[in-house]
C-alpha cells in the first residue's frame, strides 16, 4: 500500500507524463528515427526531471525538450554500427484524408535519409508547427542555419520522392 | 513527377510521427517508486569512521612498532643474559641452563617484575 505523499508524487510524475511525454516522444522519434532510442531517451530524461525538486524546475516544458534534445544528439554520437529497429514505422497516418500505405513509407525512408538536424528542423516546423526563430532559440544556431536545413531537408526529400 | 515544397508540406502534414508506446508510462512510473541511489555525502559519516579506525590501528602499530617492541626485545635479552651468566656459574652445562631459566622464571613469577639482579657468582639478588 502506497503512503500518501508517494500516491501524490505518483500522481503528479503521470500528470507530466501525460502532458509532456507525447510530444517529446515524437520529437525524439523524429531525431533519431528509431523508436526504440526514442523511448530510451524520454526514459531517462524522465528519470533525470524525478530525480529534481520539480518545485524548482524553472519552465518544465522548456527544460524537458532540452534535455530530450541533448540525449538523442548524446546517443546518436554515441551509436556503433545498424540499429535493430529500422524498419520499425516513424510516421502513422494523422487525419482521414491520408495518404496510401505506400506514399508513406516512401515518405518515411525519405525522412530516414535525412541528416538528424534537418530531420529535427522538419518536425518542428511541419509537425509541431514551430516559427524559425523558436527552433533557432532551441537549437542555439541562427535563424539562418534553420531556415537552411529546413530548405535543403525539402529538396532532398522531393529529390527522393521524384 | 517533381513536386514543390508545399505539396511535399501538405503530403507530411497527412503524417505524424508515432507516439510513444503505452509500456513507455508504466516504465516512467516504475521508476518513481525505484529506490534512487543515495548521494555520496550521506556514506561519508561511514566512509569517515572506517577511515579513523584504519588510521587508529595504524597508529597502534607504529606505536607497538616504535615503543613496545624494543622494550619486549630488551627485557628478553637481559633474561637471556641473566640465564647464560647463571648457567656459566653453575657449570655451564644443559642441566645448569634449565636450572638457571626455572630459577628466573620463579622469580619473575613470585616477585610480579620487581628488579632484580644476577651476580657473577650466581647468585640472585
Amino acid at each position: 500500500m502506497l503512503k500518501r505523499p508517494e500516491e501524490n508524487r505518483l500522481a503528479e510524475v503521470g500528470r507530466l507524463y501525460d502532458r509532456l511525454a507525447p510530444a517529446l516522444f515524437r520529437y525524439a522519434v523524429m531525431i533519431l528515427a528509431s523508436p526504440t532510442e526514442a523511448e530510451d531517451v524520454v526514459h531517462r530524461v524522465f528519470v533525470r526531471l524525478l530525480q529534481r525538486d520539480l518545485s524548482r524546475v524553472a519552465e518544465i516544458d522548456g527544460y524537458a525538450r532540452r534535455a530530450v534534445r541533448n540525449d538523442c544528439f548524446n546517443t546518436i554520437r554515441g551509436r556503433r554500427g545498424r540499429r535493430e529497429d529500422e524498419t520499425t514505422p516513424l510516421l502513422e497516418i494523422a487525419g482521414a484524408a491520408g495518404i496510401g500505405p505506400e506514399e508513406r513509407i516512401a515518405t518515411e525512408q525519405a525522412l530516414r535519409e535525412l541528416p538528424a538536424d534537418q530531420r529535427e528542423v522538419l518536425h518542428l516546423k511541419i509537425f509541431e508547427g514551430w516559427t524559425f526563430n523558436e527552433i533557432a532559440a532551441l537549437s542555439g544556431e541562427s535563424v539562418n542555419t534553420v531556415a537552411s536545413r529546413y530548405r535543403y531537408g525539402l529538396l532532398k526529400m522531393r529529390t527522393r520522392l521524384s | 513527377m517533381e513536386m514543390n515544397d508545399e505539396e511535399l508540406e501538405r503530403r507530411l502534414r497527412t503524417l505524424r510521427p508515432i507516439g510513444p508506446p503505452p509500456s513507455l508510462r508504466a516504465r516512467v512510473l516504475t521508476s518513481v517508486h525505484a529506490p534512487r541511489s543515495q548521494p555520496v555525502w550521506t556514506w561519508l559519516p561511514a566512509l569517515a569512521a572506517i577511515l579513523a579506525a584504519v588510521l587508529l590501528s595504524w597508529r597502534t602499530l607504529r606505536i607497538y612498532e616504535d615503543v613496545g617492541r624494543p622494550q619486549i626485545e630488551a627485557a628478553e635479552a637481559q633474561r637471556q643474559a641473566e640465564i647464560d651468566q647463571l648457567s656459566r656459574a653453575w657449570g655451564d652445562t644443559d642441566a645448569s641452563r634449565m636450572a638457571a631459566e626455572d630459577a628466573l622464571t620463579a622469580l619473575s613469577n613470585a616477585s610480579h617484575s620487581q628488579p632484580h639482579s644476577v651476580t657473577a657468582e650466581g647468585s640472585i639478588k
